[in-house]
């Protein structure tokens, strides 16, 4: 940490590589599921010229920031497309995934304040403490929205209430 | 049946030992600090920036109540409307918005790349003659971006409605962007992502299943959708047809085909064009 704060690039990449499941759980809750990858790359290269400003203390809420500006700016620049079938070639090899992307979707549709916390925890597989510890939350949060977001997301989905992921 | 939910797990980020490593190693190093700039400079920089900052940027604005006006500006801070009074603000040299009374706005930003308005409550009318996107108003549920058009906000507490008259014009909010031509309209309401644009000709039972399935993505009235649509509401097939599932979405597809050919590429991308070109 004290390297990185330093501004050893070396040293700020393997800590960053602690913070990456935040960074794409981010990502992913703000809709940005096909690029993900590429504004990773970006929230880190921006972090990089950053690296001067860096709270020891806050790096994974700077970086939470720094993703979600990312995923904001990259909505603006382009109207998201879906495929017409015979282009469907990854989603008609991998049925799950089509799956997992609708459900995102769904996610997509939740009050705010639920899907961030929800694609960490569901998708990233993230603790309510880890998540917490991240992105800045208090557990309590973590935990109302964990239990509220995922309540509502099996109302939508049309499933019974009891099942799944425990809200801890 | 297996638990839908449990499938999010194949989007788990993947992580590739080295990556951000090798990345580091091949991006350029952060530029000069401030610290390396001479005093000097930097004193200069500091009082451009005061000097930019006490003016900030401001859109002349005639504001007319019972017969009479008077000049002012908008600016960073909130203006409004009284009940009786109106407002035309010159939205730098690209165009013009007009505000109805007891509208609530101000200017959240405007330099070479955008010109943005917030919006909370009232109704805006925007004339803009402007490149794609340098034009955006944000509203508390939604963001319309400007394609080139003039168009009509309305912000109540029920939510955003977006009604355009010439042009085309995008409405995003929660991860859903729906493109609004000419002659339609689209809204969105607190904690809801934009409903598909529906033209203002569609006939009322078309409406009734595109509403449905906005509201509850509920497959069953794809069918009154394709049976219901008529050439006009082919850009409204087109936006059903990015959340349909399959068979379903199958059928749209069929029933867009009727109206406006899909291109050879079977691009969505490219179908939008020439649906946009034959609106």
């Amino acid at each position: 940490m004290r390297a990185a704060r330093g501004g050893d690039r070396l040293a700020f990449a393997r800590l960053f590589e602690g913070f990456a499941p935040m960074v794409h759980g981010v990502l992913l809750a703000r809709g940005a599921v096909h690029e993900a990858d590429d504004l990773m790359q970006d929230v880190f290269l921006t972090a990089l010229e950053q690296l001067h400003a860096l709270d020891t203390e806050r790096v994974g809420p700077w970086l939470a920031a720094i993703a979600r500006n990312r995923a904001i700016d990259s909505f603006r620049r382009h109207v998201r497309l879906v495929p017409l079938p015979e282009d469907d070639r990854r989603g008609a090899l991998d049925p799950e995934r089509a799956e997992a992307n609708q459900v995102l979707a769904i996610i997509g549709t939740l009050p705010e304040a639920y899907r961030e916390t929800l694609v960490l925890k569901l998708v990233e597989g993230m603790s309510g403490k880890e998540i917490a510890e991240q992105t800045g939350l208090t557990a309590e949060s973590v935990r109302v929205n964990v239990h509220r977001g995922l309540k509502l997301l099996r109302e939508r989905l049309g499933l019974p209430a009891d099942g799944g992921a425990s809200d801890e | 049946m297996s638990d839908p939910i449990q499938s999010l797990k194949r989007l788990k980020y993947e992580p590739k030992p080295g990556r951000w490593e090798a990345l580091a190693e091949r991006s350029p190093r952060p530029r000069v600090r401030l610290s390396r700039v001479g005093p000097v400079l930097l004193a200069a920089a500091a009082a451009v920036l005061l000097a930019v900052w006490a003016r900030g940027p401001r859109f002349d604005t005639v504001v007319t109540a019972q017969g009479t006006s008077r000049t002012t500006s908008l600016t960073s801070g909130w203006f409004e409307t009284a009940a009786g009074e109106s407002a035309t603000v010159q939205i730098a040299d690209i165009g013009q918005v007009r505000v109805e009374p007891e509208s609530r706005l101000r200017l959240v930003e405007s330099g070479r790349n955008q010109h943005r308005l917030e919006l909370t409550r009232g109704v805006l009318h925007a004339s803009v003659d402007a490149p794609p996107r340098l034009f955006v108003v944000d509203t508390p549920q939604a963001t319309a971006v400007d394609l080139g058009c003039a168009y009509t906000l309305r912000v109540t507490e029920q939510g955003t409605e977006l009604t355009v008259e010439s042009g085309l014009v995008a409405l995003e909010g929660l991860g859903r962007v729906s493109v609004v031509l000419e002659g339609m309209r689209a809204r969105t309401s607190p904690h809801s992502a934009p409903t598909t644009p529906l033209s203002l000709e569609a006939s009322p039972a078309f409406v009734e299943a595109v509403e449905t399935f906005d509201r509850r993505d509920d497959a069953r009235v794809l069918l009154d959708i394709s049976n219901d649509a008529t050439a006009a509401d082919a850009p409204t097939l087109w936006h059903v047809i990015q959340r349909a599932p399959s068979p379903e979405r199958e059928m749209l597809i069929a029933r867009l085909e009727t109206f406006v050919p899909a291109p050879p590429s079977r691009s969505m991308e490219e179908w939008w064009k020439a649906i946009v070109a034959a609106h």
